[in-house]
Order: structure tokens, then C-alpha cells, then sequence
């Protein structure tokens, strides 16, 4: 059971150049893959072929064997602006439009509807609010608790933690974490990766369109994605000062490297 | 100098600013962090003479914005959260264009030029704002409030969309702005940015809850309220880990130093 891409380009109509060219992966069932890139690269395009909401012009994509038109009950897709998404009267019926919509009973929408709420950590008392008198952040949860309601197999998050403040943020990774405990594939578009390095299991770097680099996490494959921090800089000075410490993402990874490499 | 002196306001019933009190010096860049809804958004447009106080005042050199907002709106700059609140045209050049045809400025294609310039944007001159992804439309935002060359500029949330290519540029936009003696206001939930501020300012809940030079901010505010810089969470969690640590951190300089002697 396996997401596949092969050979996948994809050119918008009207445009000069292809947004994604050549692109070729396979995601395993239960991997947490963060697609990182510039702006522009095409991580938002790749994505949306992946899960089948838009036709490549070449290649092919599978999900399960099956092509992505035949695999929407696999696939769950939270876009990146949640308030051009949300367009029902209450939280509760947005949440519940997918499963009604593949035409389950009334007690099994209401209780995967319900199970959405508690899994985003939306109070339940928000059940009958308007989704678009919601913040920013718990408008984002809401779009994802729409995109988990019918359990799909396949998660695809686009950009889950922009324009979030810093709880919004801690929330989005906590259940990112969760959803993967709980053996969901997830597939995240991400210019800013940095708080998922720890978690993820891979890392697909996209420049130009293009694949650059598929694998776990390095600074190099980072690199190649033009991004940077100040844990990775200073891990590089002081191995070079002589602290033998390892590669690390986050400042507490790089805390607990120094801790050992000065016993 | 931009002075905000004691202000509330709410909308209606609800109290987004509480007796809030901060300035903005010719040449200073101030961050302001906070979580959703702390009244951020809502101080921005007080700063620029958009929202009058319900009480407290707000002067921009010296003039309150109640006895002349207009004023106000021409000296201070503002950069919208959502981009797409602020395009007037369809093609970039003509948006960038079009605020300094407005106050009849004689140089628009040289504003124009350095606006583009500044966002490291002169390649989309000629696209379509249409076209356009969420993070390059923020520096066409920025570009665009750039080319009124205003005396004091406001920013709120401005590379929240950006990569690190983008957030270079517009780190390099407030250095230049600063460095002419503009004053600099950028609202931010990116430490980093922050870190690189001559002063900090938080707040939650309508009021402002730590404030001073970075290191100073950070140190003051309640944990959990807002994001860290890197190295601040690393000298935070060596001092968690038994390993003395003289100062909190902010930049990879002051770690390697410490730790490198
Ligand atoms: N609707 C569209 N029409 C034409 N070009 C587009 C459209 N959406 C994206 N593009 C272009 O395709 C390329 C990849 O965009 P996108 O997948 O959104 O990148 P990312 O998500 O990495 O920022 C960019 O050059 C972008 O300008
Ligand atoms: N136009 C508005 N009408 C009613 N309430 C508003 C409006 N704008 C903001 N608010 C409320 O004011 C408070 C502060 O909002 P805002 O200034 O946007 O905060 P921030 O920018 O820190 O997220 C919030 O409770 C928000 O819901
Ligand atoms: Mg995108
Ligand atoms: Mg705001």
C-alpha cells in the first residue's frame, strides 16, 4: 500500500514553463513526508497532482494502485487559505460535509464528525458556531478536521503553520504528530520545515520544479532548499571550535548534543 | 517620533486595546509580538491615524492623529496583513505606481524602481498581481508603501508567507529604512525577526505585557506566550540541562562565544 508518482510534470495553462517536471516518489503507508521548496518551486502543485486534484499533463499518480479519481475516500487535502474553504453555517456541518457527502448514516456522520472536533482539539461548545467568525488558527483546525472526518488514509496539509502565531504553531505539530502516531500518512507542503525536521521521516526537496533531494532530513538537503538556521550554524562553529556535536534541527536537540559532547 | 499614549479602543462590546503606551523613534526598528488577537492589527492602523483611540491619544511628530489623520496616513506607512486588502491595479508596476501619482510625486518611475529594487521583486514588474503567490504578493504590498517613501513605516505580520529568500529581502528593506532615519514598526510572530529589533514589544490581550531591548523582552515575557529565538531556547535549555550559561542568547555569535572560550 503505497502513494506513487512517476514521471509527473505538470504545466498551467497559459504558462511558459512547466511548474513541476519530471517528479517520481513513493510515499509508504504511515510516512510523515514534508515537501519543502522556495517560493515558487511548486510544492503547493505537487502536492494537489499527488492527491489527484489536479490531472498531471505527463506521468502518472497512484494511490493503492488505484489512480486518484477512484481514491477519494483515501484522501484527505487541507488548502493553505482555510477561510476561502470553509463556506458552511456551522462548524459542526462543515466538519460533517464529507462524510455526509459519501452518503453514510446520520449516527456515523455524527460521530466521525465529533471525533474530528476532539482530534483537532476544537472545544466541542464551537460545534455550532459560524466557521468563518472563528481566528486564523482555529479556522486552520477546522479545515484539517474537515480533511480527517471520513479517515482518509492520505493527509495532504499546504502550508498548515503559515501566518499561525506561536500556540497556533505548537498545536498544528502536536497533531501532526498525533495523526502520524495514529497511522495516518502525512504528506505536508512547507516553506518554513524547520519545527517538523524532528518528527518527520522524509524530506523532498523541490527547486524549479524539480526533485532535488528525497531522504531523511540533513543539512545538506536543507541546504538545497535554501534553508538555514542559527542551530544548524552554530552546530557547524562549534565543530569547528573542537565540541563534537551532532547534526541537529531544533536548539533542543543541539542542548541535549552539547550536554554529552562537554562530559 | 510615533507616540501611542495610554490608548484603548473596542469594537462595540469587545475591548481590543487596553491602555497601551509605546513609541516608534526616527531611525528605531520596533518589533511587536503577541498571539492572535492580542489587538496587534488593531495598534497598526491606530499608529497610522486609521482607527482614532476611543481614549488615550496617538501623535506622529508631535500632531495627535484625532486633530489630523490625514496627516498621520501621509507620514506613517502601512502594510496590511492580507495583501490582497491593499492591490488597487492588475499589472505590479502600475500598483507601486499609483499611491505616488496620487500626491502628484514629480519621480514615480524612480520609486518605483527602488521599491522594486529594495523587495528584490524587479523581475515581477510586468506580472499580473493575479498571478501571483501569497508571498509574492506580500512583497508587492511592501514594495508598494516602499514607494510613498513614508517617514515612519508599519508592517504588520509582513514575511509570515515569505521564504528565506523573501525575509532577507524585507530584513534588508527595514535596515535601509532605518538607516535613512526612518522609524520602523514591524509586527511579527517570527523571533528572528524580532532578535534583529532595537526593541521589543509584547503583548496579549489588548495590552502590552514585556517590553525593552530584545534579550531584555524575551527574558520579561510569560513563557509560553509567544515564540523564541533559536539561540534564546538554547541557552534556555542548557540552563534547564545543570550547564551555566552568564546571559540569555540571541544570536549565534553570542553562543559560540560562550561556548567556544
Ligand atoms: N494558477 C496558476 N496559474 C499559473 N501559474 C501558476 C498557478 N499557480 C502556481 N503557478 C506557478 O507555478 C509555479 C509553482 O507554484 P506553486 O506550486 O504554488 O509553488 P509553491 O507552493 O512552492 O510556492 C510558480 O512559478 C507559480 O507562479
Ligand atoms: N473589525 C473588527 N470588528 C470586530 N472585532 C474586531 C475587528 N478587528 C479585530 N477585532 C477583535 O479585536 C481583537 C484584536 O484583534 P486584532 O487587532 O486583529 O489582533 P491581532 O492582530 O493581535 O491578532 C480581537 O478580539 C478581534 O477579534
Ligand atoms: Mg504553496
Ligand atoms: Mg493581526
Amino acid at each position: 500500500m503505497s502513494l506513487k508518482a512517476e514521471d509527473v510534470s505538470y504545466r498551467y495553462p497559459g504558462a511558459g514553463g512547466p511548474a513541476i517536471s519530471s517528479a517520481s516518489l513513493e510515499i509508504g503507508k504511515g510516512e510523515l513526508v514534508v515537501v519543502c521548496g522556495k517560493n515558487g518551486s511548486g510544492k503547493s502543485t505537487l502536492i494537489r497532482c499527488l492527491a489527484g486534484l489536479i490531472k498531471p499533463s505527463q506521468g502518472r499518480v497512484s494511490i493503492d494502485g488505484q489512480a486518484p479519481e477512484k481514491a477519494r475516500r483515501a484522501i484527505g487535502f487541507a488548502v493553505q487559505f482555510p477561510e476561502r474553504a470553509l463556506f458552511e453555517r456551522t462548524v459542526c456541518d462543515e466538519v460533517a460535509f464529507g462524510p455526509r457527502n459519501m452518503g453514510l448514516p446520520p449516527d456515523e456522520v455524527d460521530r466521525l464528525t465529533g471525533q474530528a472536533i476532539d482530534a483537532v482539539g476544537i472545544s466541542r461548545d464551537l460545534m455550532s458556531v459560524a466557521p468563518r467568525s472563528l481566528s486564523y488558527g482555529r479556522k486552520r483546525l477546522v479545515a484539517i478536521a474537515c480533511a480527517i472526518a471520513h479517515r482518509p488514509g492520505y493527509l495532504f496539509l499546504d502550508e498548515p503553520a503559515a501566518g499561525l502565531d506561536y500556540e497556533g504553531r505548537t498545536r498544528i505539530t502536536g497533531l501532526i504528530k498525533s495523526l502520524k502516531a495514529a497511522g495516518m500518512t502525512v504528506i505536508v507542503a512547507s516553506h518554513d520545515p524547520l519545527d517538523l525536521l524532528d518528527i518527520c521521516d522524509r524530506l523532498v526537496v523541490l527547486d524549479g520544479g524539480r526533485v532535488v533531494a528525497d531522504g531523511p532530513p540533513s543539512v545538506e538537503s536543507l541546504g538545497r532548499a535554501g534553508i538555514t538556521s542559527d542551530t544548524i550554524e552554530l552546530a557547524r562553529r562549534l565543530q569547528s571550535c573542537g565540541i563534537n556535536v551532532r547534526e541537529a534541527f531544533s536548539p533542543e536537540a543541539l542542548a541535549d548534543s552539547i550536554v554529552e559532547a562537554l562530559k | 517620533m510615533i507616540e501611542v499614549r495610554h490608548v484603548s479602543l473596542s469594537y462595540g462590546k469587545t475591548p481590543a486595546l487596553k491602555d497601551v503606551s509605546l513609541c516608534v523613534r526616527p531611525g528605531e526598528f520596533v518589533a511587536i509580538m503577541g498571539p492572535g488577537a492580542s489587538g496587534k492589527s488593531t495598534l497598526a492602523r491606530v499608529m497610522d491615524g486609521l482607527y482614532l483611540p476611543d481614549a488615550g491619544d496617538c501623535l506622529v511628530d508631535g500632531v495627535s492623529t484625532r486633530a489630523d489623520p490625514m496627516r498621520a496616513r501621509r507620514l506613517v506607512g502601512l502594510v496590511l496583513q492580507e495583501p490582497d486588502d491593499q492591490a488597487v491595479a492588475r499589472r505590479v508596476a502600475d500598483d507601486l505606481a499609483f499611491g505616488p501619482r496620487n500626491i502628484g510625486a514629480a519621480d514615480i518611475p524612480e520609486r518605483v524602481a527602488e521599491a522594486l529594487l529594495q523587495t528584490g521583486i524587479a523581475h515581477l514588474a510586468d506580472r499580473d498581481i493575479g498571478s501571483l503567490s501569497g508571498g509574492q504578493k506580500q512583497l508587492v504590498a511592501i514594495a508598494g508603501v516602499l514607494a510613498m517613501r513614508p517617514a515612519y513605516l508599519v508592517m504588520d505580520e509582513p514575511t509570515s508567507l515569505l521564504d528565506s529568500d523573501g525575509k532577507r529581502a524585507v530584513m534588508d528593506a527595514v535596515a535601509t529604512q532605518k538607516h535613512a532615519g526612518r522609524g520602523v514598526a514591524v509586527i511579527t510572530q517570527d523571533p528572528s525577526v524580532a532578535a534583529r529589533a532595537d526593541r521589543v514589544v509584547v503583548m496579549s490581550r489588548g495590552s502590552v505585557v514585556a517590553q525593552g531591548p530584545p534579550a531584555e523582552a524575551f527574558a520579561k515575557v510569560p513563557p509560553g506566550l509567544i515564540g523564541l529565538p533559536e539561540m534564546t531556547r538554547l541557552s534556555n535549555g542548557l540552563r534547564d540541562r545543570g550547564i551555566a550559561v552568564k546571559r540569555l542568547w540571541l544570536t549565534v555569535d553570542d553562543a559560540a562565544e560562550e561556548l567556544c572560550r
